[in-house]
């Protein structure tokens, strides 16, 4: 795992209050079941504040998987 | 590969896209662009609600296609915006602007075109049909309120018109009235005309203008055939004044369509209802009574949520002694 992907796998785990969660860069919302909206948002927030960033509208609405989700932060980031 | 496959059986697909051609491809662009955030609501409101959904989407696609305007972001950035106000309530448990705070909202939204005319007005419109809990307060408006007008109705009001849905569908619904009506923001003035004047209102149907509902309304006692009031009364610091104004306006017997929103922060709800209790004591003490009433917390549509938001709507009469 790279560093983002740690930091990320902590921000699931806080996010969705569940300690064993294994996350991969081909985890979707259908392979977490309280993925949802709502979900979305308070993960945007967590990683936004986490990473010091800021996700555009278009970003948060269009991301697909956690793959996406640690490209973009790494971008954002660099 | 269509992306509803992953929701509909590829066979349903041909014949939805027959039927419903604007909604289908609303539908794949939709998924592809923000699956994230509308995933559930699609799986809902297709095994759900499918005798409504499709209809109404249509129906509402077709309004923005005669108005020319791109449906799909603005429903995007729209729901994303109240979803991130949602998330912050759920932690705070306070909205973003106390009463005293109105004229915040007024140059954050209403008068900002930024906010209005990109994706506010039109992002609004189209929840009608792609948020399960609107498709059914406005179905309740549909199939209660308009059977309650009056055939010999001629003229009613809608204050704080915003996307000017419920004008279009009281006046096509109701030929012989004609509508009057406010609201605070210029931008929603313009949206409602191009609304009715692309959607086949005659313009002398209507008169609408600009105006603040904090210096009641100029309209005559018991003047108005019937009123709609809807997702106003969250937005505005003075609810018990408008309602009492309402009443006065409104014909003995004129339906009165109110909807509002309790425990839901958004970028302008400054009227923080707590549950629905509140929001009938304040009806009933404005003279205002309660003919008919949908409830709509959110708690029914996903059962294991711990958001708090109930939505409801209300047909109400005023109160003669």
């Amino acid at each position: 795992m790279t560093t983002t992907q740690n930091q990320l796998q902590d921000i699931f785990r806080e996010v969705f209050d569940d300690d064993d969660i294994e996350i991969s860069d081909a985890m979707t919302a259908d392979d977490l079941e309280e993925w949802d909206s709502m979900m979305h948002i308070n993960l945007i927030f967590a990683c936004e504040q986490k990473f010091n960033i800021k996700f555009a509208l278009a970003e948060i609405a269009g991301l697909k998987d956690v793959g996406e989700l640690r490209r973009v932060i790494e971008e954002k980031s660099a | 590969m269509s992306q509803l496959e992953s929701y509909l059986p590829a066979a349903d697909i041909a014949g939805k896209q027959q039927q419903y051609p604007l909604s289908v491809a609303f539908l794949e662009d939709l998924i592809d662009k923000a699956k994230i955030i509308f995933d559930k609501q699609i799986q809902f409101l297709l095994a759900e609600r499918a005798d409504t959904f499709w209809p109404v989407a249509e129906k509402i696609l077709q309004l923005s296609h005669n108005i020319q305007a791109d449906p799909l972001t603005p429903l995007i950035n729209f729901s994303i915006e109240m979803l991130k106000q949602q998330s912050v309530y759920m932690k705070s448990g306070e909205y973003m602007y106390s009463v005293d705070e109105y004229e915040n909202a007024y140059d954050d939204i209403y008068n900002n075109p930024d906010v209005m005319e990109k994706y506010y007005l039109h992002g609004l419109l189209m929840t009608h049909a792609f948020w399960p809990i609107h498709l059914d307060m406005h179905m309740f408006f549909e199939n209660e309120f308009l059977s309650a007008i009056p055939s010999t109705a001629t003229v009613g009001a809608e204050i704080g018109y915003g996307h000017g849905l419920y004008l279009l569908e009281t006046l096509r619904h109701s030929p012989e009235s004609k509508a009057v009506g406010f609201d605070v923001s210029q931008y929603a003035l313009a949206f409602t005309k191009r609304v009715l004047e692309h959607n086949g209102i005659a313009p002398e149907r209507y008169d609408l203008g600009l105006g603040d509902v904090r210096d009641g309304l100029p309209y005559e006692d018991n003047s108005l055939d019937w009123c709609i009031f809807a997702e106003v009364l969250e937005h505005i610091p003075n609810p018990d004044q408008a309602l009492q104004e309402l009443a006065r306006c409104t014909k003995s017997g004129g339906p009165i369509f109110v909807t509002t929103a309790a425990n839901n922060r958004s970028v302008d709800h400054i009227w923080h209802f707590h549950n629905l209790e509140e929001v009938e004591d304040m009806l009933n003490r404005n003279g205002l009574q309660i003919v008919k009433q949908l409830d709509l917390p959110l708690s029914r549509y996903m059962p294991n949520t711990t958001d708090p938001t109930i939505n409801v709507a209300y047909i109400c009469n005023k109160i003669t002694s």
